[in-house]
């Protein structure tokens, strides 16, 4: 357990200085992509919580980021709700929801757990992309109705990295936190969790929740700055997608989805301006990635910065450094 | 109840089902006995069902499909052990993430490639004659397309129980199942094994891309639809058993079948469904493997 203070919670908001003045360097047009990595993440982060806090294989998380949006969506365009009216709403839904999913789909452990939330997700996409009349079936919901302070890119933008720093300072807090300790002791003995009198099942359930409740916030953010929403946001391709940030970057380290975002991202907004054939170099880059650095990216950057911090003192006695060098086979 | 309706709904269920069987049956050998988890086992269907259609346009319906059920199972395989041997060997010792993430950029990947290849257009062959009609049987019309996926489906169930059961190959693989690291630990080759699993479920998941190109309809959604239910199979099978994803393919192709005639929106909310009721009463399948879960 670490400690929660501004240490910690620096890296979240030098990234999150980064993204406010991205407006400045990058062209109008690539905003929306800008904002769209920042929603992302975010997302990713939050199924962080699950996957890296307490070792949580979700493969689910787009049903609970689908289910922000679509709620916002429908909340405005068919029942003429105020947005934060629709997001109370989806937040609202979203608790009795993820407590059902985690009721079912922890039945089952590891990988099966991961296939039962897919299941569970998928049910939800076919419904929503099927039912033509409520949701728009295929071809989704378009004309978000925004508030007036939401209604240009910029504003969307800033406004997806505040939601991206407060979700993160709460993760922080969180996991810096008994029950965030207690969730990595989940992680890597639930036995011995039981053992000690804990209920392991419990906590489990309880990062459900948390992961859902987070992602759903993501996904109201993403029917705000999108302004519209489609039912691919549901289905197990934005699931996997997710979780593949989060293995891309790193679920051991805070940051890592986002380094995974941004990576898949950037790769993905440079190339489909050019080409259609963006998918092919992401899922090489994706496939190149896993083959060198296969716990993430993440860790291996902050060894790469640590070996550098090493190098620049040379107060460091030798034993550190072969623990270094050790550390890093 | 118009049975009449009833009976060709459960055939064509079958059908399906034995097409679930094909490529989960592969998957479930690769994942229960070797621990490798291939998200891209989909593309390998997708992209036989592609080569298929093409064989078919070349060659024609008759000569074109019987050509390629034998050259593009065989591709496949060797496609898919080149592909183990340079992509997944290097992440074997990252547990699952690494090959979550090979496959899952192999996912985009081919599927963008079978963009490029054959199109964005679905791809629709006329079935060979032999197979467009109907058989009466016991005063049922049944499809002759749906009993000739069965019967090719029973020979290679055929062939991989002989396999399982007789030969060098299958024991090992029986081995591995039950335990892998016993099985590295008396001298056996287990990458070696991998790689051959690898090939035979790719071999596998051939066949049944081939012989679902007579249903039409060939497109570049073929390979996330089927790997999921071939995950579902797995699920409701049993990890690592190959009789189990038989049972569980025909229930799931049964009830997707079936359900159609009650319910407009039938269809994958069935198979999930299912899914889900199994798991909630047995977390571990049909068949359970002692030790495993």
């Amino acid at each position: 357990m670490g400690q929660f203070d501004l240490r910690r919670a620096a890296p979240l908001l030098l990234v999150a200085l980064v993204f406010c003045l991205l407006p400045l360097v990058i062209s109008k047009s690539m905003l929306p992509e800008a904002t769209r990595i920042v929603v992302l993440a975010g997302c990713a982060m939050s199924l962080n919580l699950l996957v890296g806090a307490t070792g949580l294989i979700s493969m689910g998380q787009g049903l609970f980021f689908g289910l922000g949006a679509y709620v916002v969506a429908l909340g405005t365009i068919r029942f003429g709700m105020g947005y934060g009216a629709a997001a109370a709403l989806a937040l609202a839904i979203c608790l009795p929801l993820s407590i059902i999913v985690a009721l079912i789909s922890l039945r089952a452990k590891h990988l099966f757990f991961g296939l039962l939330t897919m299941a569970i997700g998928q049910v939800a996409f076919v419904f929503v992309s099927r039912n033509y009349k409520l949701t728009g079936g295929d071809d989704g919901l378009v004309g978000v109705v925004l508030p007036k302070w939401l209604d240009n890119d910029l504003a969307q933008h800033y406004f997806a990295i505040i939601v991206l720093v407060l979700a993160g300072l709460v993760l922080l807090r969180l996991l810096a936190s008994p029950f965030g300790a207690t969730l990595g002791a989940v992680r890597d003995n639930p036995d011995r969790v039981a053992s000690l009198g804990g209920n392991p099942k419990l906590y489990e359930i309880a990062a459900m929740v948390g992961g859902g409740l987070l992602g759903t916030v993501f996904g109201i953010v993403w029917s705000g700055t999108e302004g519209s929403v489609e039912p691919g946001l549901l289905s197990w391709v934005t699931s996997a997608m997710l979780l593949m940030m989060v293995a891309l970057g790193g679920r051991s380290m805070f940051l890592g989805p986002l380094i995974g975002a941004v990576i898949l991202e950037v790769t993905r907004a440079i190339l489909q301006s050019k080409s259609t054939n963006a998918d092919l170099v992401v899922g090489i880059v994706v496939i190149t990635c896993a083959v060198f650095f296969p716990e993430g990216v993440g860790p291996r950057l902050q060894q790469l910065f640590a070996g550098l911090k090493l190098r620049r003192t040379p107060a460091q006695t030798p034993a550190a450094k072969t623990t270094e060098m050790g550390g890093r086979a | 109840m118009n049975w009449q309706l009833f009976s060709a709904q459960v055939l064509a269920g079958t059908a399906n089902g034995a097409l679930y069987f094909l490529v989960a049956s592969g998957l479930t050998l690769l994942w229960g006995a070797l621990g490798v988890v291939n998200l891209a086992h989909g593309s390998f269907f997708m992209l036989s069902a592609f080569a298929g259609a093409l064989c078919i346009q070349t060659w024609g319906p008759e000569i074109g499909l019987i050509v390629a059920l034998v050259i593009v199972p065989l591709a496949a395989a060797l496609f898919a052990c080149t592909l183990e041997m340079t992509l997944f060997r290097p992440v074997y010792k990252s547990a699952m993430w690494g090959q979550l993430l090979v496959s899952f950029g192999l996912v985009l990947a081919l599927n963008n490639i079978a963009r490029l290849v054959f199109g964005t257009q679905a791809i629709s062959v006329a079935p060979p004659k032999m197979l467009s009609g109907f058989v009466e049987f016991g005063g049922l019309r049944l499809a002759s397309y749906q009993l000739g996926v069965l019967v090719v489906t029973a020979l290679v169930a055929l062939f991989l129980w002989r396999l399982l059961t007789r030969s060098r190959t299958g024991r090992l693989i029986r081995a591995a199942v039950d335990d892998p690291q016993m099985l590295g630990a008396v001298g056996v080759d287990v990458q070696r094994l991998r790689t051959m699993v690898m090939g035979i479920a790719a071999l596998l998941a051939g066949i049944a891309g081939v012989i679902a190109v007579p249903r039409g309809a060939i497109n570049l959604g073929l390979d996330v639809q089927i790997i999921v239910i071939a995950f579902a199979v797995i699920v409701i099978g049993g990890l690592g058993a190959v009789w189990g994803s038989l049972a569980a393919a025909l229930v799931i192709g049964i009830a997707e079948a079936v359900s159609t005639m009650f319910l407009d929106q039938g269809g994958e909310v069935v198979i999930f469904a299912v899914m889900v009721i199994v798991l909630l009463f047995r977390p571990t399948g049909f068949r359970t493997i002692a030790g495993r879960d």
